[in-house]
């Protein structure tokens, strides 16, 4: 998964687009957009392989 | 012999007063005294003098027999010994604690000075008024309260984004029915699904629930986590208060969860508006448990409380696989609830209809989905020779603005309808361009033949694979 600026908005936004894994774009979004966040800040992103889970992990 | 009645029903208490005067050296009495009596009591209610002066029970003497007093100090010639004992009896009007006989039970009239015992009633059953009862009152419900549960599509009922999901490893945060989203680390492959129950002994009066599978030859034992977080506006009401979760689950013949255990996490935190994927803060999980599956349909349930300052509540549940999974490596969940209270009351949506249970879910995410055959999803104007910018109202006002736009990933899934009514297949896929609460705007780009100005509608280029999405979620 990636993204990509691909123009702006009407009232002048970025436009980014979600470049999945095969390829197809299924998300648009502007620079606010939470998804987009996470993906530029991926610390924020948290998955536990724990064998102890925890809620949230 | 003394008697004494009841003023008011007459029963008689009667009093009796053995008296006996002694010739010395007595330390026994029974028999007939001087005014031809006979001694009887009853034991335990007798009282024992020995010229006017009260004797200590067990201590001055023994009276078990009813018939006689023994271990008395040698009485003294002239001695007046007296016992006087009343029969037994029972209170006016006192109901008898045998009327009852099982926990719960209640004891109600039936008439004018006439009462009965009426059991206890089923689980979350309520008290009403019956005039057709003897008893003029009987167990009825559960009463349903639409706001009991705050867990939204808790029956699984609603999929806007689909009916089934085949997950990569490193799934984070992914939403697959409405308001439950998964997660999974650089684990196993695993499927999201709706399926129905399909159980009408254990579970018939909920239709679908969610199958959680691990993809058949996957080895890792990474969780496999899905979790519905709620909002703070809908979890600050049970601050301060018990509650209690319940859920019905059931085992695939595969299910590889150590024990057949399946985690349970009720956990709050203090922020607002989070997610428990990707963490609550000041997270802390009153509930962390395990329940233990069968192959077929059990309810659990857990009770605790929360303090005054949790601000986020959520559920998750944790599978944690072992071994190679096989074909049926999965669990199935549904009729989650959250309640305020210690018990958990039958299931009942959030809402409690089905219009309003999707409606509630279109709060946190709305998807038009095309029904094929150029179905129109939605009217706009040509902006330029290019480019129509369309616009679609939300059927209801979202928890938040999109900031996003989802569509299928396939340019020609759209079209929009030139003048004259043709239709112009798109080159680029449909893309986000404004939003509100309560509508947002689309932009369609096709290759060439508009008139900047005309009016247009945008629709399915004759495929149902065409969507438009747009979330509010946590």
């Amino acid at each position: 998964m990636n993204y990509v600026e691909i123009g702006t908005t009407t009232d002048g936004q970025k436009l980014f687009g979600r470049v999945d894994d095969d390829g197809l774009m299924r998300v648009t979004c502007i620079e606010s957009d939470p998804q987009y966040q996470a993906w530029l800040n991926p610390t924020d992103t948290l998955v536990s392989n724990s064998s102890t889970p925890q809620a949230g992990n | 012999m003394s008697v004494i009645r009841h003023p008011s029903t007459g029963t008689a208490v009667t009093v009796k007063q053995w008296r006996y005067t002694a010739t010395g050296g007595e330390t026994t009495l029974s028999g007939t005294d001087g005014f031809g009596l006979s001694l009887s009591y009853t034991v335990g209610a007798e009282e024992v003098y020995i010229n006017g002066v009260l004797l200590v029970r067990g201590t001055d003497y023994t009276a078990s027999t009813g018939t006689s007093i023994t271990g008395l100090t040698a009485l003294v010639a002239g001695d007046v010994a007296t016992v006087m004992s009343a029969n037994s009896f029972n209170v006016a009007n006192a109901i008898a604690a045998s009327t009852v006989t099982a926990k719960g039970d209640l004891i109600v009239a039936n008439g004018a000075s006439s009462v009965s015992n009426l059991a206890v009633g089923a689980d979350g059953t309520t008290l009403v008024a019956n005039s057709s009862s003897s008893t003029g009152v009987a167990w009825a419900g559960p009463i349903s309260a639409a706001g009991k549960n705050r867990v939204i599509n808790g029956d699984m009922s609603v999929w806007q984004r689909g009916t089934s999901f085949s997950y990569p490893t490193g799934t984070l945060n992914t939403y697959f029915a409405d308001r439950w989203t998964s997660s999974n680390g650089s684990g196993s492959t695993f499927t999201l699904s709706q399926q129905a129950t399909s159980d009408t002994t254990n579970l018939p009066f909920i239709r679908y629930c969610a199958r959680v599978q691990r993809n058949s030859g996957q080895t890792s034992s990474s969780n496999i986590n899905v979790a519905q977080s709620l909002e703070t506006a809908t979890s600050i009401p049970l601050a301060g208060k018990t509650i209690t979760v319940s859920f019905y689950a059931r085992a695939g013949s595969n299910y590889s969860g150590s024990a057949n255990g399946l985690g349970v996490y009720l956990s709050y935190g203090t922020g607002t508006d989070q997610n428990i994927l990707t963490g609550f803060t000041g997270q802390t999980n009153p509930i962390a448990t395990t329940a233990t599956l069968t192959t077929t349909w059990q309810r659990f349930s857990y009770t605790t409380s929360l303090p005054s300052t949790a601000t986020q509540v959520s559920i998750l549940y944790s599978f944690t696989p072992t071994g190679t999974a096989g074909s049926n490596d999965y669990y199935d969940f549904t009729g989650t609830q959250i309640e305020i209270g210690s018990i958990a009351t039958p299931f009942q949506t959030a809402t409690g209809t089905v219009q309003g249970e999707l409606a509630a879910c279109q709060r946190y995410y709305y998807r038009n989905t095309s029904t094929g055959g150029y179905a129109r999803l939605g009217t706009g104007q040509v902006t330029t020779g290019t480019i129509v910018n369309g616009y679609v109202k939300f059927p209801v006002t979202l928890r938040a603005k999109p900031t996003a736009l989802e569509q299928s990933g396939t340019a020609s899934n759209y079209a929009v309808l030139n003048a004259g009514g043709t239709t112009n297949a798109c080159s680029s896929v449909p893309a986000y361009d404004n939003a509100t609460v309560e509508g947002a705007s689309v932009n369609f780009t096709v290759s060439s033949g508009l008139t900047i100005g005309n009016a247009s509608s945008f629709m399915d280029n004759n495929t149902t694979s065409a969507y438009l999405g747009w979330s509010a979620e946590l």
